[in-house]
């Protein structure tokens, strides 16, 4: 079973940084190529404005589902501080659950969203393409922030260790 | 009942330790779904529609080019640059410190960036020249919060961003506080270098002060940059060439345009800096970015359900009723942020506070910009007060000492930081001054 989680594990993180590059290269060209036109030659195009917010929002949805990994969604730290590892480690994960539950919550209502667009056929005005494309990135990232719950769900259940304090991460010189 | 009800439901997420972020989007739900359900497919529109902003994109591109300027040498040239000018005083390399941290937050929006850059450089310099660690860590953890202040600043564009106030106004308000609380930071710098006998260093050449200006003066070019770019040259015409003025682009393009220079400086100019390092650079950073717009999404769900219970029109409401004078209203943001920023860091902060207070606000008659600024000033106090102020944590990372330690370092320099906020918020010229003049 480990040996799978590790597999899904590696799998999503390939995939995370393919796409956190790939998007966020293609915001920066389409960002920079915009300025360049606008004031360099008077001209633009008229849908790179919002091609670079899709792709960078994109970008950066999933590189959500990566801090999930890194467990670095900030939360109040002061009674994780306060209490035993073994406690810490319960609190972790009710966080889990509670997360997971919420993401999940959020890919299904996503998708549903995706489901109604489809069936307005609504267009973007900008791109000429069906809304409903972009909308997909909701339940597609929610889904990947689900997996990560899932994966850290699993790991805490089978004896990883507990969550580290952040006077431990600072003690091993991470705090960036 | 209802506002009851989702304080309760925050106060007790957030108290068992679930991410922020789920804390204010699982409230916004379980609340909604009591009292006043949202249909399922709006919250699955709402996840993207409140991230889907062509403001909020200044974000990830400010981020970038703070590490990406991290990472291709760009801060150690600052760094030398300070030393050159102002090292030579009595508590000449305190002064650097602090120097190189604004200098550092003229390029980037965010404070730990500030700390951890300027801090690794600085830190062991410091200590080898006979500063206590103490002292060290003490001017570069309060130092390091001058990164939101100095525009750009990744809270400012928040603010702006949920208070729909102009970010180029936001950004240039924040100079004139931001030089008070640098100056304010030099000074103690030198006298408690003056406690320390730190002796000072031998003065330097002027040949080597100019090699400091050559050698930095690609890193310093990206403020100029980012300041031109926003703001714009005044109008001129000369020898046929006509200008306008005004700005030339926007703060989000400005902060596309910053990455792109630091990627070109890093990689090409300086040679520190290679393309997968700097690939390497935005897969580090991108969760912090990821982190952010995560919470923004939840905390702007949380806003929608809290405005849908007209909480912030009964707050406005209940302090006009209250007749309660501008200044008090001001001492009690300050006493309740100061209160939230022992536990809260800036980004859930501004999302989750400001749209309550704004309202009131604006109602008794306090300028926006005035007000982003104070709340600023406060979130940088939060910063280096425990338990959960960031800097301290990344300021014990850089020095080895406990967070405790690290704040004891911070006190003293932390007067600076409570002088600059009662400034701040009752002397509003301080921040009126520059938007008034450039835009009016």
């Amino acid at each position: 079973m480990r040996a799978i989680v590790d597999a899904v594990d590696r799998a999503l993180y390939r995939a995370e940084s393919v796409l956190i590059v790939v998007f966020t290269a293609c915001g920066l060209t389409l960002g920079v190529l915009q300025v360049v036109l606008r004031y360099g030659f008077n001209t633009g195009i008229h849908w790179a404005e919002t091609v670079f917010v899709m792709v960078t929002a994109a970008g950066m949805m999933i590189a959500g589902s990566r801090a999930v990994r890194s467990d670095s969604h900030v939360r109040m730290e002061i009674l994780f501080e306060l209490v035993s590892p073994e406690w810490r480690r319960r609190l972790d994960i009710g966080g889990i659950v509670v997360s997971l539950i919420l993401c999940l919550y959020y890919a299904v209502c996503g998708w549903l969203y995706v489901a109604f667009m489809r069936m307005i056929q609504s267009i973007s005005p900008s791109t000429g393409l069906p809304e409903w494309i972009y909308f997909t990135l909701v339940p597609i990232a929610f889904a990947l922030f689900s997996l990560r719950y899932i994966i850290r769900l699993f790991l805490a259940l089978t004896g990883a260790p507990p969550p580290k304090t952040l006077q431990q991460i600072a003690d091993a010189g991470a705090v960036q | 009942m209802s506002g009851a009800s989702l304080l309760g439901f925050f106060l007790f997420l957030m108290i068992v330790g679930t991410p922020i972020a789920v804390a204010l989007g699982g409230t916004a739900i379980i609340s909604s779904l009591m009292f006043r359900p949202i249909p399922m497919e709006i919250v699955g529109q709402k996840l993207l529609d409140n991230i889907d902003h062509f403001t909020l994109m200044a974000v990830p591109f400010f981020f970038f080019a703070a590490s990406l300027m991290e990472t291709g040498g760009l801060v150690r040239r600052l760094v030398n640059l300070a030393n050159a000018l102002v090292g030579r005083w009595t508590g000449g390399l305190g002064i650097t410190g602090v120097l190189s941290c604004m200098m550092f937050a003229a390029i980037s929006g965010s404070s730990a960036a500030t700390v951890a850059a300027v801090g690794k450089v600085m830190f062991p310099s410091l200590v080898k020249e006979g500063y206590s660690p103490r002292y060290a860590i003490g001017a570069l953890a309060t130092a390091g919060s001058l990164g939101i202040l100095i525009p750009p600043s990744i809270p400012m564009i928040l603010y702006g961003f949920v208070t729909e106030t102009s970010i180029s106004r936001l950004f240039i308000a924040g100079i004139i506080p931001g030089i008070i609380y640098g100056a304010g930071l030099m000074l103690m710098a030198r006298f408690l270098a003056g406690r320390e006998k730190v002796k000072p260093r031998s003065a330097i050449g002027r040949a080597e002060i100019g090699q400091a200006f050559a050698s930095a003066g690609p890193a310093l070019l990206l403020p100029a940059f980012i300041f031109i770019g926003i703001y714009g040259l005044p109008s001129f015409s000369f020898l046929g060439i006509e200008h306008d003025g005004g700005g030339i682009f926007t703060p989000t393009e400005a902060a596309v345009m910053s990455t792109a220079l630091a990627l070109i400086i890093g990689i090409l100019i300086y040679k520190e800096m290679t393309l997968r390092g700097a690939i390497s650079t935005v897969l580090t950073t991108a969760p912090t970015v990821g982190m952010v717009f995560f919470i923004t999404t939840n905390a702007l769900l949380f806003a929608f359900v809290v405005t849908q219970f007209g909480i912030p029109q009964l707050v406005a409401k209940t302090l006009v009723d209250l007749n309660m004078p501008p200044w008090l209203f001001l001492l009690l943001v300050n006493i309740l942020l100061i209160f939230v920023g022992f536990f809260l860091e800036g980004t859930p902060t501004i999302l989750m506070l400001v749209p309550i207070l704004f309202p009131a606000a604006v109602q008794l008659g306090i300028d926006p910009i005035h007000f982003c600024i104070i709340v600023v000033v406060n979130i940088e106090l939060g910063l280096v007060t425990p338990p959960v102020g960031f800097n301290l944590f990344v300021g014990s990372s850089i020095s080895g000492l406990p967070v405790a330690e690290v704040f004891k370092a911070v006190l003293p320099w932390m007067s600076v930081t409570i002088a600059v906020l009662l400034l701040v918020t009752y002397v509003p010229e301080l921040s009126l001054f520059l938007p008034n003049l450039i835009f009016n």
